[in-house]
């Protein structure tokens, strides 16, 4: 971090000469009206010159992140571009408050630490402000309707990220809303963090195509977001759980589709040694999550599928460990893989804000 | 001490100028305060005197959004008006936003380890200010920590409220050395705080408590 002067604080901010340019489209940024949507955006630069230039693609604006379908492996490509873009702005220093002005509000019936605090502080950095609304502050439990609260909230903020138990609510949520809603964590699935874990698989290997992500645990929402958002990017997918929590047959079928349309490959197994093998990721998610009741259950079926040091010797050499936090050492992963030199999970975590930083340009700009 | 003077116009047209500028020495740079001892006498003279032209700089309506951008992580596990007040407004003024997370917003208690809570954290925040039971949990955080941690109070000492006290000395008195302050009452995590940073800045320290509420002999030595 620069040691802070006034002096510093005011004086415009030169462009840096390595900023890139993320489309080939003319950037006439005058004329943002109508026909001008297949155009790119740019913000900052010559328009606000305290802010360095910086571009995105306005075909992402105004819609919603709920499932990790919604978007097309081009387009999330796209997201991964402005993510490293805005990281990189952010790790240097410079001034990236493009969204001055805007609100996110947060929905959340969960506790949270990561999504919350990554939209929080990103919305700080990117110069607007965040309102978090927990279960204990809506007016839901009064009985005014999802649908309604939606349409009072899109007149108020510009954009909701939201945490909730069932996945119908989310939908009806962004369906009563004229705002882009992202899911911040569903019991269907978590694109967010798939996303950002698509940003940290291409900062490990420099590439995604041709990649292989074992999934060892429980068949779960996250389970089902990095099948989806891999198989999109042609990075294959190896799930080995239990016979009782293998992942839903319909997004079985979905991720078989897109990976047959992008080169990649969607395995299932129950055996743990045979999915680790050749795998340049293994990820794995805790194995009682909250509230679920059966927990004791669950810990047994699930403990042959422990991220140890044995299984990871059998992936690929330069393999990275991956978990989408918070985590129970010992239990879904050894200690000693959870704080080894192969683990990359405190990275994952920081992507989350880089990732949302970047939603939140694409979909608000 | 604060580098007022180089290549500066006198004080009084600097506070008029739409933007006041104020030079810091870098030696705090990402430095945690979690005990009163963290800081030499020097620092926290430097720091008492930053915040006489800070308080200027708000009282004469001169914007000081030196922060813009930045944000702190306020960890609470209890409740707390001034500390969190203070915090809250303090960055706003300073161009930043702050984060508050109480004790239910936090998964600490979904198992999470109170140093990888910390790790994320600095992944996300530019500083962290806690308030825990604890002073163990508190230096367990900061352990886990990359950005600097405040100690906003623990059941061992409260080292910011000391500090912001010997900063009402200072301004009420002109000056530190050579004052004798006596506390009475009960030998808490303030008495403990008081005790140790008015050592530091030369202010002799009296206590005057019944017996079995004597303030801790660690702190004393």
């Amino acid at each position: 971090m620069p040691q802070f002067s006034a002096a510093q604080a005011v004086s415009p901010q030169t462009p840096p000469a390595h900023t890139p340019i993320l489309h080939s489209v003319p950037t006439v940024s005058q004329d943002l009206s109508g026909s001008a949507m297949d155009r790119a955006v740019v913000l900052g630069g010559p328009q606000n010159t305290t802010l360095p230039s910086f571009t995105v693609s306005p075909r992402l604006r105004g819609r919603h992140v709920l499932v990790d379908t919604d978007f097309t492996p081009d387009e999330i490509a796209e997201v991964i571009d402005t993510a490293t873009r805005i990281k990189r702005l952010y790790r240097s220093g410079q001034p990236h408050g493009y969204l001055a002005g805007k609100t996110l509000g947060m929905i959340f019936q969960h506790p949270s630490t990561r999504t919350r605090v990554s939209f929080e502080a990103g919305m700080a950095q990117l110069g607007g402000q965040a309102i978090f609304l927990g279960v204990n502050d809506l007016q839901m439990k009064r009985g005014e309707t999802i649908g309604d609260t939606a349409q009072i909230l899109s007149r108020y903020v510009d954009a909701v990220v939201a945490r909730v138990a069932d996945h119908n609510d989310l939908v009806t949520l962004a369906t009563s809303a004229s705002i882009p809603v992202m899911n911040g964590l569903s019991d269907k699935c978590h694109p967010l963090q798939a996303l950002a874990d698509l940003l940290t698989l291409q900062e490990s290997f420099g590439q995604l195509s041709g990649l292989k992500l074992t999934y060892l645990g429980d068949g779960n929402n996250m389970a089902a977001s990095l099948m989806l958002s891999c198989a999109a990017m042609g990075v294959s997918v190896t799930v080995a759980a239990p016979p009782t929590l293998q992942i839903s047959p319909d997004i079985l079928t979905h991720a078989q589709w897109l990976a047959n349309h992008n080169g990649a490959t969607i395995e299932i197994t129950t055996d743990p040694a045979a999915a680790v093998k050749g795998a340049d990721a293994i990820y794995t998610d805790v194995h009682v999550s909250m509230g679920q009741l059966d927990g004791a259950a669950r810990a047994v079926a699930l403990a042959p599928y422990k991220v140890t040091s044995e299984l990871m010797a059998e992936a690929n050499p330069k393999a990275v460990f991956m978990h989408c936090l918070p985590m129970h050492r010992d239990e879904e992963v050894s200690t000693t893989v959870a704080d080894g030199a192969q683990s990359i999970i405190f990275d994952q975590a920081e992507n989350r804000l880089h990732m949302h930083k970047a939603l939140l340009l694409h979909t608000l700009c | 001490m604060i580098d007022l003077a180089t290549n500066s116009p006198p004080e009084e047209t600097k506070l008029d100028s739409a933007t006041a500028w104020m030079t810091f020495d870098p030696g705090l740079h990402g430095k945690s305060i979690l005990n009163d001892t963290d800081l030499t006498p020097v620092e926290i003279l430097r720091i008492v005197e930053t915040a006489a032209t800070l308080k200027k700089l708000r009282q004469n309506h001169v914007p000081h959004a030196w922060l813009a951008g930045k944000t702190l992580g306020l960890i609470f596990q209890h409740p707390s008006t001034r500390t969190r007040t203070a915090f809250q407004a303090g960055m706003e003024q300073l161009g930043g936003q702050a984060i508050f997370l109480g004790v239910d917003d936090l998964q600490l208690r979904r198992g999470e380890t109170i140093a990888d809570t910390a790790a994320i954290f600095s992944r996300y925040v530019n500083g962290i200010a806690v308030r825990v039971e604890n002073l163990s949990d508190m230096v367990e955080l900061a352990s886990g920590a990359t950005v600097p941690v405040f100690n906003g109070l623990t059941s061992t000492n409260h080292p910011i409220e000391a500090l912001s006290d010997v900063f009402t000395l200072k301004e009420r008195f002109g000056k530190l050395k050579g004052l004798k302050f006596a506390y009475l009452g009960d030998g808490n995590n303030m008495s403990a705080s008081l005790m140790q940073m008015c050592a530091a800045v030369g202010v002799d320290f009296a206590y005057a408590g019944p017996e079995k509420y004597r303030p801790d002999a660690a702190a004393i030595a």
